[in-house]
């Protein structure tokens, strides 16, 4: 972002950026940063706080009118809201107890099985909200979850969709069905990332799938699915915490 | 996350060895009031419609949203997995603040909102980004857009 800014500056535009990272914001020394203390995803912090993300905004907006250039890094001063846990939240039951990865059809009975469970919650986050994240795949969720149980069977060679490749498709469907989970979770309380990371990764089926995919993939003779399987599957974060 | 010291050590270490380009020049626009500005939102999120071409790694070019659309129309594909994405699965305003951009303007605190807004991805290696960027700055200034600001993810 800081590079970007530099081009549009030096293009004649006055700009201002949110940096999540101020190391890289001192490194490059844009015009204008407002360093906020948020976690990498949520620039303008805590989600439905509106009142907060605006006062983000404020803060940003108004570096254009200061003349304290020509690299000029401001604090966000406000505390890191947000990230503290809800200690109300429940999370959705899963089927995720006693797994057996080696019993493929037992695990694609589960899936289905926690997917239907979290329906209902899906529905009417989607209701409240007005919108779902979910449709980078352009499948439905039992086509993706069928699509990433093929994985569990041998039959992962033929992609659903024509216009891409079997990998792609996983990586896409992956992001769709992640989505469908967080939506379904976070539609009651306000559980923080980290509640809601732990949630998926220690307690649902498809957090296990994922994993076991993940180590799959990457032992694949298809470089396609070796990609996917290291980059895209589980974040950085989870493959430490939980010693993948 | 107040500091990189904060992360855990392996996103430390992702973050400390990203490569930032040193750059010489420092351009710095001076502008009238905010009450007079449009302004228009550059997200490295990875954001764009339902039914426009999804981002790859290496993608450098940018997708167009049109100011005003359906919250439920806007897709992220960022190629990276690294981050929290479950705020922004809640409410599009922590990367993407239209909404407040749109208040602001009716509220007088700014002068405008520009005709669009734009995403990039923000896991290609941004000097490879440098002529689509200024290509960008051209289609804002004949949108009369002055002031922008850029949101990363």
């Amino acid at each position: 972002m800081s590079v970007l800014a530099h081009y549009l500056e030096e293009e004649g535009l006055a700009t201002t950026i949110l940096s999540l990272v101020r190391l890289h914001s001192e490194k490059v020394a844009p015009p204008r940063t407002l360093f906020v203390p948020y976690e990498l995803g949520r620039p303008l912090g805590p989600p439905n706080n509106h009142a907060l993300q605006r006062e983000v905004l404020e803060q940003a907006l108004g570096l254009l009118e200061s003349n304290d250039g020509p690299s000029l890094i401001s604090d966000f001063g406000h505390i890191n809201v947000g990230a503290e846990p809800d200690e109300n939240w429940s999370p959705p039951a899963t089927a995720f107890s006693d797994l057996d990865m080696a019993d493929a059809t037992d695990v694609a009975r589960r899936l289905k099985d926690e997917i239907e469970t979290l329906l209902p919650s899906y529905t009417l986050a989607k209701e409240a909200r007005g919108r779902s994240t979910v449709g980078i795949a352009k499948l439905t969720i039992d086509e993706i979850a069928d699509h990433i149980l093929s994985f569990l069977d041998g039959s992962h060679e033929l992609s659903p969709r024509e216009d891409l490749s079997s990998a792609m498709v996983l990586r896409f469907g992956v992001d769709d069905l992640k989505a469908f989970y967080a939506e379904a979770a976070s539609h009651s309380g306000s559980p923080s990332s980290w509640q809601l990371g732990n949630w998926f990764w220690r307690d649902t089926v498809f957090g296990q799938i994922l994993i076991s995919l993940r180590a799959a993939a990457m032992d694949h003779s298809d470089k396609r699915f070796n990609i996917v399987g290291s980059k895209f599957l589980v974040p950085r974060i989870w493959i430490d915490e939980l010693n993948l | 996350m107040v500091d990189v010291r904060t992360l855990p050590e392996i996103m430390q270490h992702h973050l400390n060895e990203v490569e930032c380009p040193v750059l010489e020049n420092k351009p710095w626009v001076r502008g009238g009031p905010l009450k007079e500005r449009r302004i228009a939102i550059v997200s490295s999120a990875g954001l764009h419609l339902r039914s426009d071409q999804h981002f790859t790694g290496g993608d450098h070019s940018y997708r167009v949203i049109p100011n005003g659309t359906d919250p439920d129309d806007i897709l992220m594909s960022h190629v990276s997995v690294n981050y929290d994405r479950t705020a922004y699965q809640q409410d599009i305003n922590v990367v993407f603040p239209m909404k407040h951009l749109a208040d602001m303007a009716e509220e007088g605190l700014i002068g405008s909102v520009a005709s669009n807004h734009y995403s990039f991805m923000g896991a290609t290696d941004p000097r490879e980004m440098e002529d689509d960027a200024r290509q960008l700055a051209g289609v804002l200034k004949s949108d009369q857009v002055d002031s922008v600001i850029l949101l990363p993810v």
